[in-house]
């Protein structure tokens, strides 16, 4: 070890090189290169107009959102070594940013929804006070996705939170009791899933109007058998297992069994995967709105509503920011939820973990 | 054989469901179903309420109804439009159902002819930069939403570049082939971007899987080429989950154009549905949610047989 660190450094610097910490420098180095080098074409993206090329525009700021995202990821693998996967926690970061945001709204600050029709579809500017510019009716861009924001963490943690208490309950009995309980909570099941998810919840809001509180329970009504299946799922293993033998043998009753043995067991796993159901539901619930289906428009503006305004190629052409808003924010939120659960599922299946 | 019987016996259930829910949808709908069908002013009109009424059967029996109805359906009469008059259900779909098909099929083998060089690829070079890449591309590609995807594609490619046609559809009967086509590539990458991913990631979990046997080491020893390997011998035993997956995914997509056929304005069926909620047109909807339904549980049940069938482990178990 000492000879490498004497030809390393010289004959005057008898300190040994710890090879890790070595590592853990270089990548800082190249972690604070990448930073520096996506900031600056984000800075570069953000200062031209959009009158020049707008798609030369998309390239920068892709790169430099890539070299921002993979240089803060480096700077964390430095910090806090390489078992740290950094993806994860940026996309805990984002979350966090997200929801303060939706309560820094909820205090008054970015409030406003007021029309200006002296000021439309102004493009995004950081010099000004509509830093990501104003929409057809003049309504600031930034206000709406943060409201936005909001109505999609309701109903997508409304959604599944109903699609675990629920689901859970059912799908626990179903694995535990077996028998008739199982069979028609297959075939319930099985008939919910096998219709085709968004002509279902087309249906429903056909039927029931779109409000917030419609599509958040149409979206549980599709998350109530997916949590359902997988508690079955998981139950069906834990209810073999001795220490369930071991509370019937000792008269525990069926209630109890359920809740004090199998749920803290089956919660995991359930808890893991919800984080993946939450991005599903948000997902649908903007394509809901995209098709305008959703939730209504002209009170409440949410992701799928901002993007489906935006939608139309002539004025795609003169403000791309009213789509591309929402839409990055949108990404950024499904792609964080996935992550989180991925992860976390990593953690809790054995088979996935050793992979 | 047992299998295929459970699962045609499993289907039953659904298949019945699925169709009462089709056939109540007007039922469930508030207000004077005739009212909301017709419209205020044509509901005033002299014996246009009696029309609808006798057209959907509101006067009968509710399960006399069902039946009635059902037997229509079965026999290919699905009723017709009662706001665009005399325009029958089953005309429609025979005139939309192969846009849809089209779009669907085209992507479907589109998403298998990138996925499956992609996925033997990451799975060869497993945990190298290039499969690290692949693996966060696709990541990337499972978190963006096909309508994303779409208007990113338009945004770049028409708006910007000016090389394709934003919306509209060229028939195939108009014999313009090079329209054709041109109008096909931006729906179809938008549909098949999140296929390929998934087709990927799965493709190459399961062919890391497979190159653990003996016979790819036999075979290395041999001096085969790597790509001989992996395309001749690995790939069949690996490719079963990914043949399930499309088919199943196939159905799905019909489904699942619906946002694609909307944004790109392609008069498939999805356009249609979401055209006929708007415009109230409930009987046309009905008939579109039934085809729609019974086509995806049919090719579900029929990717399950043919599963069971490939491979001896289901068929026991």
């Amino acid at each position: 070890m000492a000879d490498v660190a004497e030809v390393v450094t010289g004959p005057e610097a008898p300190v040994v090189i710890d090879p890790e910490r070595e590592r853990r420098v270089r990548l800082a180095w190249e972690g604070s290169f990448r930073l520096v080098v996506g900031l600056a074409l984000l800075l570069v993206q953000l200062l031209v107009t959009y009158d020049g090329v707008a798609w030369l525009q998309v390239i920068l700021a892709l790169g430099g959102i890539y070299g921002i995202f993979t240089g803060v990821g480096q700077l964390i693998r430095a910090a806090f070594g390489s078992r740290v996967d950094p993806t994860v926690w940026i996309s805990m970061v984002w979350l966090a940013i997200l929801v303060l945001f939706v309560f820094l709204q909820l205090g008054g600050l970015f409030d406003s929804l007021e029309a200006d029709f002296q000021d439309r579809e102004r493009p995004p500017s950081f010099t000004t006070d509509e830093p990501l510019g104003t929409d057809r009716l003049g309504k600031s861009v930034m206000n709406q996705s943060i409201r936005g924001a909001r109505i999609s963490l309701i109903v997508g943690l409304g959604a599944v939170g109903i699609g675990l208490a629920v689901g859970s309950v059912i799908g626990m009995s179903a694995g535990f009791f077996r028998g008739a309980t199982e069979g028609t909570f297959n075939i319930i099941t099985d008939a919910v899933l096998a219709f085709p998810a968004l002509i279902l919840l087309f249906s429903i809001v056909a039927i029931f109007g779109g409000s917030v509180l419609v599509i958040t329970l149409a979206l549980s009504v599709l998350s109530i058998p997916t949590m359902g299946r997988l508690s079955r799922a998981n139950t069906l293993t834990f209810a073999a297992r001795e220490f369930v033998t071991a509370a019937k043998a000792m008269g525990a009753s069926n209630s109890r069994i359920l809740f004090r043995e199998i749920m803290p067991n089956v919660a995991l796993p359930l808890a893991s995967y919800a984080f993946i159901v939450v991005a599903v539901v948000i997902v649908a619930e903007t394509s809901l709105a995209f098709l305008g289906v959703g939730i209504d428009p002209i009170s409440t503006p949410t992701w799928g509503n901002m993007i489906q305004e935006g939608r139309d190629p002539n004025l795609l052409e003169k403000a791309p920011h009213i789509v591309f808003v929402p839409g990055v924010m949108m990404f950024c939120t499904v792609l964080s939820l996935n992550r989180i659960g991925e992860s976390l599922r990593a953690l809790w299946d054995p088979r996935e973990a050793k992979l | 054989m047992k299998t295929i019987g459970r699962t045609i016996i499993r289907i039953i259930p659904v298949l019945i469901l699925v169709s009462f829910f089709s056939s109540f949808y007007v039922e469930l709908l508030p207000g004077d179903p005739a009212i909301r069908l017709l419209g205020q002013e044509r509901a005033q009109e002299p014996g246009a309420r009696e029309l609808v009424n006798r057209e959907l059967r509101l006067d009968e029996n509710v399960i006399v109804r069902y039946g009635k109805w059902l037997g229509d359906a079965l026999t290919g009469d699905l009723g017709e439009s009662v706001r665009t008059h005399g325009l029958k259900v089953s005309d429609t779909i025979r005139q939309r159902l192969p846009i849809t098909l089209e779009l669907t099929v085209v992507a479907q083998a589109f998403a298998l002819i990138l996925a499956i060089p992609l996925g033997v690829y990451a799975a060869y070079r497993a945990g190298r930069r290039a499969d690290r890449a692949l693996n966060a591309a696709s990541f990337a590609a499972i978190s963006l939403p096909q309508f994303l995807v779409g208007i990113l594609l338009i945004f770049v490619l028409f708006n910007q570049l000016d090389l394709l046609p934003p919306q509209g559809w060229t028939r195939l009967t108009e014999w313009d082939w090079w329209d054709h086509s041109r109008r096909l590539i931006m729906p179809v990458v938008a549909l098949a971007l999140t296929e390929i991913a998934v087709f990927q990631r799965l493709l190459r979990a399961d062919m890391m899987a497979t190159l653990q046997n003996d016979f790819v080491l036999t075979a290395k020893a041999k001096g085969m080429s790597p790509s001989h390997i992996l395309f001749r011998h690995a790939l069949r035993p690996s490719s079963f989950s990914l043949i399930t997956l499309a088919g199943v995914s196939t159905g799905r997509l019909i489904g699942g154009t619906v946002i694609i056929e909307v944004l790109f304005q392609l008069p498939g069926i999805g356009l249609k549905m979401v055209d006929s909620i708007t415009g109230n047109d409930l009987v046309v909807l009905q008939g579109l949610v039934l085809v729609v339904a019974v086509a995806y549980i049919m090719l579900n049940m029929l990717v399950e047989i043919t599963y069971a069938l490939l491979d001896p482990r289901i068929r026991r178990g």
